[in-house]
């Protein structure tokens, strides 16, 4: 049935919420074909029947067109929800980490690698005009001006209010939240309840 | 009354930080409460400014002794407070401006409620999904498929999604209209309240008459 790869993609998307998996190129491509091939048989009827002028004449290639057109509509449709999902997880992760993670870059296509590249420098260009406030950090209300927090990757010494401090592996501290947040948002810290 | 704010600038800077800090804190229920987007309020940069001050305050008593050592930690996490409010004020309000980008971006009335900066990051953040959403979906579909602004497809804010809000002066009777057609009166007395949908009580809002919860 027409317009049940487009089905597929849409399906794929709402699967797969919480992670982004790799752009599905096939699967896109053969909607896109699809698409062609829908539009090229509209423009065969409209070209061997006079339809526009007088669709009460033929109304077997009439009702063709019509679902021809529908199923164009849905293709559409569903690839653009397709790819829109996939922005917005993209986008969640700019805002999150500055950039989508190492370990999915190979799963987005080039165009997605360039819309976060761009979506990057709009964020910048906005949030250099607070420079008071880091829009990123975290949405939860702060507790606490200072967390406890567990090493769990080396990352050598940080500037702190008090000075530098080392961050070894497996070491625990107690330290400023607005000082690690970002280590803790890439995975490095650990934040101790 | 311009005589008296002067008067009082030096001796109630704490005072006036705080009301500044409770007007935002308003603008940003409001702004989390409601389906569309409010006017933006100008107090950002004067309490970005106010904090920045605030810092450096924090900075020159640091080694004085233990008593300013504890009154910094209170004043920090107190900034830190303010911190948030600001950064999730101004993130709620971008992530309404993404959702509706292309109603906004096609609705000039809209614009006088943004900040310049917003403008500028709607306006560029509506070029670039659009630029990617052509080219990787429908760049190859016929002409007629291309458009991506039909009206179906435009995201407009519901206004007619029920609030919960508190009324702050009596306003006597008003009428509300219903979804079909229906209408019904409602006594909006102060300190009341009610849950209703937004269109109804979206002026009262902006006069300042009504906050949402």
């Amino acid at each position: 049935m027409y317009a049940d790869q487009a089905v597929k993609l849409v399906k794929e998307a709402k699967k797969t919420q919480d992670i982004l998996p790799e752009y599905n190129t096939e699967l896109v491509r053969d909607v896109q074909r699809e698409i062609r091939t829908l539009h090229h048989n509209i423009t065969v009827l409209l070209r061997q029947y006079d339809i526009r002028s007088s669709p009460q004449n033929h109304p077997g290639p009439f009702a063709s067109i019509f679902i021809h057109h529908q199923s164009l509509r849905r293709n559409k449709r569903c690839l653009l929800a397709y790819h829109y999902h996939r922005l917005k997880k993209i986008e969640e992760f700019c805002w999150e980490l500055g950039h989508v993670p190492q370990e999915l870059l190979p799963n987005l296509s080039s165009q997605e690698t360039d819309f976060s590249t761009e979506y990057q420098s709009i964020i910048n260009d906005y949030t250099s005009n607070f420079t008071g406030i880091d829009l990123s950090s975290s949405l939860d209300p702060p507790k606490d001006p200072y967390i406890e927090i567990r090493v769990l990757k080396d990352c050598g010494e940080i500037y702190t209010e008090n000075g530098l401090v080392t961050l070894s592996k497996n070491s625990q501290h107690y330290l400023r939240r607005t000082d690690v947040e970002h280590l803790i948002n890439e995975g490095y810290l650990k934040h101790i309840q | 009354m311009e005589y008296d704010r002067e008067n009082n600038s030096t001796s109630n800077d704490d005072t006036e930080e705080i009301s500044d800090v409770i007007l935002l804190m308003k603008s940003w229920i409001n702004e989390r409460c409601s389906p569309d987007i409010l006017p933006y309020n100008n107090l950002v940069n004067d309490l970005l400014e106010q904090l920045e001050v605030q810092s450096e305050i924090i900075e020159a008593n640091k080694n004085e002794n233990v008593n300013a050592a504890f009154q910094n930690m209170l004043c920090q996490q107190e900034m830190d407070r303010v911190k948030f409010i600001l950064r999730n004020y101004l993130r709620t309000r971008l992530y309404k401006i993404e959702k509706y980008a292309n109603y906004i971006y096609h609705n000039s009335a809209y614009y006088e409620r943004l900040s310049d900066k917003e403008i500028i990051y709607c306006e560029h953040y509506k070029e670039l999904v659009d630029a990617h959403l052509f080219k990787s979906s429908l760049e190859t579909a016929p002409t007629f498929l291309q458009n991506l602004n039909e009206p179906n497809m435009i995201v407009k804010p519901v206004l007619d999604e029920p609030v919960f809000c508190r009324v702050k002066e009596d306003l006597g009777d008003v009428q509300i209209q219903g979804s079909q057609g229906t209408s019904l009166t409602v006594t909006l007395k102060k300190n009341n309240i009610f849950m209703l949908r937004y269109k109804a009580i979206e002026s009262f809002l902006e006069e300042g008459k009504v906050e949402l919860l």
